[in-house]
């Protein structure tokens, strides 16, 4: 493969994978050497990169499976499985700015403590748009567990917008809803 | 809050998982207008996730084969360090082996070349015992001062 068109096939892609690198990671700094390390591979493999038949997909699965070396190797405490999240206490501002700051970092906090599967299904199909197929190819399960996962997710979301709804913001920060 | 039938029951279609990629960049867009409720907070919050990006730029073509060499050279580094240090210890066994092999054929001619080294090693034993007996005479007198 010719430079330039590496150069403009990893551009293409850069910001998905540093966007999934950092939802694994949930680390800046650590997101963006993944990137790099991915960038290093796929140069290494640009040859066979060329005949994959969906490089984006390809490069998605090689992030992912470098961020879960990187977290076994490193032993971190922010691993996939982990979803002890701090939800820090609501202290009402009555100003509309401040409330939707605060909404958007309870949406956060949802998708963050979501099951480890649910939450990199989530994040491909409603951040990055991906098709199911692309999806189950990128984390090895299958279409229907696709399906699955997201349908869950997207429940637990709904729910919380319920709630939030229903009870308000103050109520789902100090936990009564 | 009440929004148009159509996009009600599209976020219905979403939440039950049956929408297709277009129908969910339709509802992006009918919720990117409406401003207070908690559905159109969290289509913004999604746009704003996805236009997350990079602000490091990743290193050029140029520095990854740079990278690519290095790691190859480290590698190769590390594979000569283990070849030189395997051909080493090999040769010191070699040699340890070739110091404890016999060296003679002969059993008898073995004998007699350890007899004379015994001998040898016998009678400056003895000299050095000769001399050492002729030093601690002349001590003597001392010893005898001090008793």
């Amino acid at each position: 493969m010719q430079t330039e068109k590496y150069e403009v096939l990893f551009g293409e892609f850069k910001n998905k994978l540093y966007r999934f690198a950092l939802r694994i990671m949930k680390d800046e700094l650590l997101a963006e050497d993944v990137v790099q390390e991915v960038h290093v591979k796929c140069w290494q493999n640009r040859t066979s990169v060329e005949s994959i038949e969906n490089p984006g997909a390809w490069m998605m699965r090689v992030t992912k499976n470098l961020c879960i070396d990187k977290i076994r190797a490193k032993k971190l405490t922010t691993d996939i499985d982990s979803v002890a999240y701090s939800v820090r206490s609501y202290d009402p501002v009555p100003d509309s700015a401040a409330e939707m700051s605060d909404l958007m970092k309870v949406l956060h906090e949802t998708m963050e403590t979501l099951p480890p599967k649910q939450k990199l299904v989530f994040h491909l199909r409603e951040i990055e748009g991906m098709q199911y197929k692309e999806i189950s190819e990128i984390l090895n399960i299958t279409v229907d567990e696709v399906k699955i996962n997201l349908f869950r997710a997207r429940q637990k979301v709904k729910d919380k917008l319920i709630s939030i709804e229903s009870y308000g913001l103050s109520k789902i920060h100090s936990g009564t809803a | 809050m009440a929004f148009p039938k159509s996009t009600q029951e599209l976020l219905e279609k979403y939440w039950a998982t049956e929408t297709t990629p277009e129908e969910e960049a339709q509802l992006h867009a009918a919720f990117e207008k409406d401003d207070n409720s908690v559905q159109a907070a969290y289509f913004r919050f999604l746009n704003a996730e996805s236009a997350k990006v990079m602000t490091t730029s990743v290193s050029s073509v140029r520095q990854a084969k740079h990278i690519v060499l290095k790691r190859a050279m480290s590698i190769a580094a590390a594979v000569l360090v283990l070849i030189v240090a395997g051909f080493l210890i090999q040769r010191s066994m070699i040699s340890d082996i070739q110091a404890t092999a016999d060296s003679y054929e002969d059993p008898m001619e073995a004998y007699e070349e350890a007899k004379q080294a015994l001998l040898m090693v016998s009678e400056k034993f003895n000299s050095s015992r000769e001399m050492a007996g002729e030093k601690l005479s002349k001590t003597q007198p001392y010893v005898d001062i001090l008793k």
